[in-house]
């Protein structure tokens, strides 16, 4: 069975990074941690025949934000010098207890949907043609207005972003040498 | 060849798996130590030096003295560096070439094995992956050196590469429009109809943004921006020694070797000649040896190009380097995606 | 075992391999440092290379928050990318609704592009 022991191995993998992540001291450690989860996950899409889904998982989280956030964690100088303190033991029990319920509420819905609709649907997410044609049909059945939705959501991304990363650096401008 | 063709598909697929890994992995080794004497031995002409000669036959065993001086020099790992990432930051900067090289087809075929590690239909996209995750090695060796130099050199560099894939991804997108596909075995045979279907002729303003962008995310000059010796003493790798160093050193040309190899699959047209009919399948072991010689030599031609340009031309500054990214290359990408869609339009 | 999944099985041995290899002659170094020249550090030896002057100050000095103003950009137009090869792949077979649609997915970002260089985002200063 090799399909079974590769996909327990990378979720052991995925588990174990993303458990990493949340106990880490140190917050280019925990990137590194979110940078190995991203790769696991990226796999299990693998695994799972959804090639061009993988691919875009490497490109654009790997790729784009994980390098963003280490980015961040570079630029503000001490970060990562900096050892965070354990929070005490009660918060930690309410964050379990609040994670294992959202665990819970969110594995009773999967398993109570019914995937058998979309199983057609799986054999052409390989083929980014398919991707293509759908994502850009206007006809019904398309994604055309989605889409076009998403170029409005990117540029409000931009546009937001970009303003307030300005405001913080003309704030911070001055004070401190630059480099 | 009798017992090959007997035993069990599995084995048989195994057999020449584990053999197209080796010969990869050799002839890459083999490839970056020639490229490496290549560049000194160029250098030397430009600059009317001599160049290394003593070693062996015209200095071509340079490269073998230069491997044994990296291994017995001392391993030497200073005081204020951070351990882990200081040992890892050497082993990631190679395996993006490496991973690189895993999906370009290198000869059409031999016998009946196709001359490609891993035929992927996403092919491209899993090289943009490959291209993206080639940061890390920078960001690491920077952070790991914990040590100005380094640290700016790595920042730098990063910024640099992450520009200059916007305009890599957005240049290779009008190939994917003519050829219809991602697989870059299709892409090739999309340009085995003749010299002018080759797609450097076909799309020049594509070939010339993507050669560019192949200079600045192998961070070669004119865009050298990370190891800018007279700024960084030598950038991200500054406090690096020994073999550690010649991994970094390797990787440079590793990538060098990676990227040109993916300009001649896209837009030179890969083991293709369009002569003699070797733009088609061998049809025998001697032509499948041919052509993947073709394939090198066309490697070997880009290689030694980039090689040229480093010694002829001067660094750009960081501020016209974003500039050059940002401002004029990617604004021309998308106008060249959006032109070449309106002429396919007209033509159909 | 479908021959559809073989390049990915494959790929994921090279991916092993492409780990382990660069790794091997660090290793080697490494054990050969430890039996025939083993370190020998000293004071000047450990400290930061900074062409011999002695290093002032904290390594973590404030960077330019420009760069990561870059990296925003990078993001947004990263994501375009990848949308635009599905669209390319397909473009061959399109009706022209489609290509309207992505001319228009374009232009907003290109307009995002034009936003960003006339606030002087794109400009290193």
């Amino acid at each position: 069975m090799p399909f079974k022991f590769f996909f327990y191995l990378i979720a052991l993998f995925v588990l174990y990074s993303a458990y990493f992540v949340v106990t880490a001291r140190n917050l280019f450690r925990s990137a590194m941690g979110l940078l190995a989860v991203l790769i696991g996950i990226a796999g299990m899409y693998l695994l799972l025949n959804a090639q061009f889904l993988s691919a875009v998982q490497v490109v654009v989280y790997i790729g784009g934000i994980v390098v963003l956030m280490v980015f961040a964690i570079l630029l503000i100088a001490d970060v990562t010098q900096k050892v965070f303190e354990q929070s005490p033991r009660w918060r930690q029990g309410l964050i379990g207890a609040a994670s294992l319920l959202w665990f819970s509420l969110l594995a009773g819905s999967m398993l109570s949907y019914r995937f058998g609709a979309a199983a057609a649907a799986v054999d052409k997410s390989g083929s980014i043609r398919e991707i293509g044609r759908a994502l850009l049909s206007p006809a019904a059945g398309g994604y055309a207005l989605p889409f076009e939705v998403i170029s409005l959501l990117l540029i409000a991304a931009l546009v937001g972003a970009v303003t307030v990363a300005r405001a913080d650096a003309d704030n911070g401008e001055g004070k401190e040498g630059k480099a | 060849m009798t017992w090959l063709n007997q035993l069990d598909p599995t084995w048989q697929f195994l057999l020449f798996s584990a053999l197209k890994v080796g010969v990869a992995v050799v002839a890459l080794l083999t490839l970056v130590a020639y490229t490496v004497i290549l560049e000194r031995r160029l250098a030397a002409c430009i600059q009317d030096r001599i160049g290394p000669n003593r070693v062996g036959p015209l200095g071509l065993l340079q490269p073998l003295a230069d491997g044994v001086k990296s291994f017995l020099k001392e391993d030497f790992v200073p005081g204020h560096v951070r351990k882990i990432y200081f040992w890892l930051a050497p082993a990631l900067i190679m395996i993006p070439a490496l991973l690189t090289l895993a999906v370009i087809p290198f000869g059409s075929r031999l016998g009946s094995q196709p001359l490609v590690i891993a035929d992927l239909n996403v092919g491209i996209l899993y090289t943009f992956g490959i291209v993206s995750l080639g940061v890390y090695g920078i960001v690491l060796a920077g952070y790991a050196a914990n040590s100005k130099y380094p640290f700016l050199g790595g920042i730098r560099s990063t910024a640099q590469m992450i520009s200059y894939e916007i305009a890599m991804g957005l240049a290779v997108i009008p190939v994917f429009m003519l050829a219809g596909d991602l697989n870059l075995s299709r892409i090739i045979d999309y340009q085995s109809h003749g010299l002018f279907s080759w797609l450097a002729f076909k799309l020049p303003v594509s070939f010339v943004l993507f050669g560019i962008t192949a200079f600045a995310e192998t961070n070669r000059t004119p865009f050298d921006m990370p190891e800018a010796e007279n700024e960084l003493a030598g950038g991200y790798n500054v406090e690096y020694g020994s073999m550690k160093f010649a991994m970094f050193f390797m990787a440079e040309y590793a990538n060098m070797i990676a990227v040109s190899a993916m300009i001649v699959t896209l837009f030179l047209g890969g083991w293709t000649l369009p002569w003699f009919g070797l733009d088609r399948p061998a049809a025998n072991l001697w032509v499948g040896l041919l052509q993947v010689g073709i394939f090198l030599g066309k490697v070997a031609a880009w290689v030694s190009f980039m090689i040229w340009t480093r010694w002829m031309l001067p660094r750009f500054r960081y501020d016209q380097l974003m500039k050059l990214g940002w401002e004029r290359l990617i604004p021309v990408a998308l106008a060249n995606i959006v032109g070449i869609a309106v002429w396919l339009w007209m033509k159909s | 075992m479908s021959t559809e999944q073989h390049p990915y099985i494959f790929l994921a041995v090279f991916l092993a391999v492409a780990v382990v290899f660069p790794l091997i002659p660090i290793a080697l170094a490494w054990l050969w440092a430890q039996t025939f020249s083993p370190a020998k550090p000293g004071p000047d030896k450990n400290s930061t290379y900074e062409c011999g002057l002695v290093s002032r100050g904290e390594v973590w000095i404030r960077f330019r928050p420009e760069y990561y103003l870059y990296a925003i950009l990078f993001l947004v137009f990263d994501v375009e990318t990848i949308f635009l090869l599905p669209f390319a792949v397909a473009f061959l077979k399109l009706p022209v609704g489609a290509c309207v649609a992505m001319m228009g997915f374009l232009l907003l970002l290109l307009e995002g592009l034009l936003w960003a260089w006339q606030k002087g985002v794109l400009h290193w200063k």
